[in-house]
């Protein structure tokens, strides 16, 4: 009966004088009848298969019967409905697919459980190793990423990437990495780290090898972890300590051409747009650059739609036209600009924590330019430690 | 009753071969009184609600009762449902 669902049943009523007759003669040819109801005189109501049904048309012409269809039901009257209405199939169909098109998509990446590093530099590393929004599930390895983002951190000892619909998960679990130990047990000397005089030698630990006043050069030994006797015996190796001050130097020279060349712009401006769409650029305003010289200075924008980037970027190129232009300075005024183009150069180069004993700042014309040179001479700490092997 | 035959008889009284399949005759089977199975039927006669006559072998099989319907049917075999009353068999 069942079965009769899914092909489609037909009640149909039939009245004429004599309805048993239908019957019979229905049952004869092999029709399958089933929950007859005598109605009224004339009338009763069956149901049958609906392949069965165009073969009532022979019998109820015999038997004088007129034939009506109460009810239908079924599958295969579903299919022909539907059959009818192929739009609203297209239209389903269509439907559906987007549906599995965008879920089969990761919109977004999740990361958790880490406290030390950070959120994204496990997302940068996840997107080299692979997983990106708007790629397909199908096309990302999460055994391979897990992998490889795991081989990257020290720091990390369990990673988990798992799908959430259209989310990626990326549950990372830390390590405490033990602390290096900072060992005071191992010999080691204390060398100079660039020439300089001495100004004063403290040594906690180890044995001085300079004295106040002497020339230092890069890499020599000031305070020695090799403890040595008056005959020169090794006693014993030590860890070495003490602050060596030295007096050291910063230079720097400057070369200022007194027929001073500059650049300016002159205020045009040219531009030229484009978009571009997938590596392909699309030119939306062009001109006609036809400045000698120029710099040119580029923007580009992303363009987005609620904070999601798409994949299609604005250029902007801006064209500033430039002149050259000569001044002829004085002596003084050249010797200005190299005094601040020299100092600006050795602040640079020297170290924060040095105290500044000395400046000298010589100058020397030499043909139509002039060399500055400025000197520093600073009082900084030269030791550091080197491992006795 | 139909005719009885030499063979037919031997067939049935001493091998124990079921009689309705040898003379063609109707099962009736009843299940309290609810629900009756008749095989080997001949066509309806009459069908209400309140009766139904079947043609058969042996005559007409007349059953009455109340809201009685026929659950299935085909050449052989007739389901009928319903509060049934009694059977008669009309020769």
């Amino acid at each position: 009966m069942s079965n009769n669902i899914l092909n489609g049943v037909v009640t149909v009523s039939i009245s004429g004088l004599n309805p048993e007759k239908f019957i019979n003669m229905a049952v004869n040819q092999g029709i399958l009848i089933w929950n007859i109801q005598r109605e009224s005189m004339t009338t009763i109501i069956f149901n049958i298969k609906k392949a069965d049904f165009n073969r009532l048309k022979n019998i109820s012409k015999k038997t004088k019967c007129r034939v009506r269809i109460k009810q239908k039901y079924g599958l295969e009257f579903l299919i022909d409905k539907l059959k009818k209405r192929k739009s609203l199939i297209i239209g389903a169909s269509i439907f559906i697919f987007i549906i599995v098109f965008l879920s089969s998509i990761i919109w977004s990446i999740d990361i958790s459980g880490n406290n030390k590093i950070e959120s994204y530099k496990i997302y940068e590393a996840v997107k080299d190793a692979g997983l990106k929004e708007g790629k397909f599930k199908k096309d990302i390895k999460l055994r391979e990423i897990e992998k490889k983002v795991l081989n990257k951190f020290d720091e990390i000892s369990v990673i988990k990437i798992s799908y959430d619909g259209t989310m990626a998960k990326v549950e990372v679990v830390e390590r405490d990495i033990p602390p290096l130990i900072y060992s005071n047990q191992e010999p080691i000397n204390i060398v100079a780290s660039k020439d300089g005089i001495i100004l004063n030698v403290y040594a906690y630990k180890g044995q001085k090898q300079v004295s106040e006043g002497d020339f230092v050069k890069k890499g020599q030994v000031l305070i020695s972890g090799t403890v040595l006797d008056n005959e020169n015996n090794v006693l014993e190796q030590v860890h070495s300590m003490g602050m060596i001050n030295a007096k050291t130097w910063y230079e720097d020279i400057s070369k200022v051409p007194l027929n001073y060349k500059y650049e300016e712009r002159t205020g045009k401006v040219k531009k030229k747009a484009y978009i571009m769409f997938f590596n392909k650029k699309l030119c939306i305003k062009n001109s006609n650059i036809d400045f000698k010289k120029y710099d040119k200075i580029e923007e580009k924008n992303v363009l987005n739609i609620n904070s999601y980037e798409l994949p299609v970027y604005k250029i902007s190129e801006y064209y500033f036209e430039k002149e050259e232009k000569y001044k002829i300075l004085t002596e003084e005024e050249a010797f200005k600009i190299g005094t601040e183009k020299a100092e600006g150069e050795l602040l640079k180069a020297m170290p924060a924590n040095v105290k500044v004993l000395d400046k000298k700042i010589e100058k020397e014309l030499n043909g139509d330019t002039l060399n500055v040179r400025i000197l520093y001479i600073v009082e900084e700490n030269i030791g550091i430690e080197e491992k006795i092997f | 009753m139909v005719k009885k035959s030499f063979i037919k008889e031997i067939l049935t009284d001493n091998l124990d071969m079921p009689r309705d399949v040898i003379y063609n005759l109707p099962l009736i089977t009843l299940i309290g009184d609810s629900e009756i199975h008749i095989e080997n039927h001949k066509g309806i006669i009459e069908y209400g609600s309140e009766i139904l006559r079947l043609n058969t072998n042996i005559g007409i099989i007349k059953i009455y009762g109340k809201n009685i319907t026929i659950k299935e049917i085909s050449k052989e075999e007739i389901m009928i449902n319903g509060e049934i009353g009694g059977i008669d068999i009309i020769k």
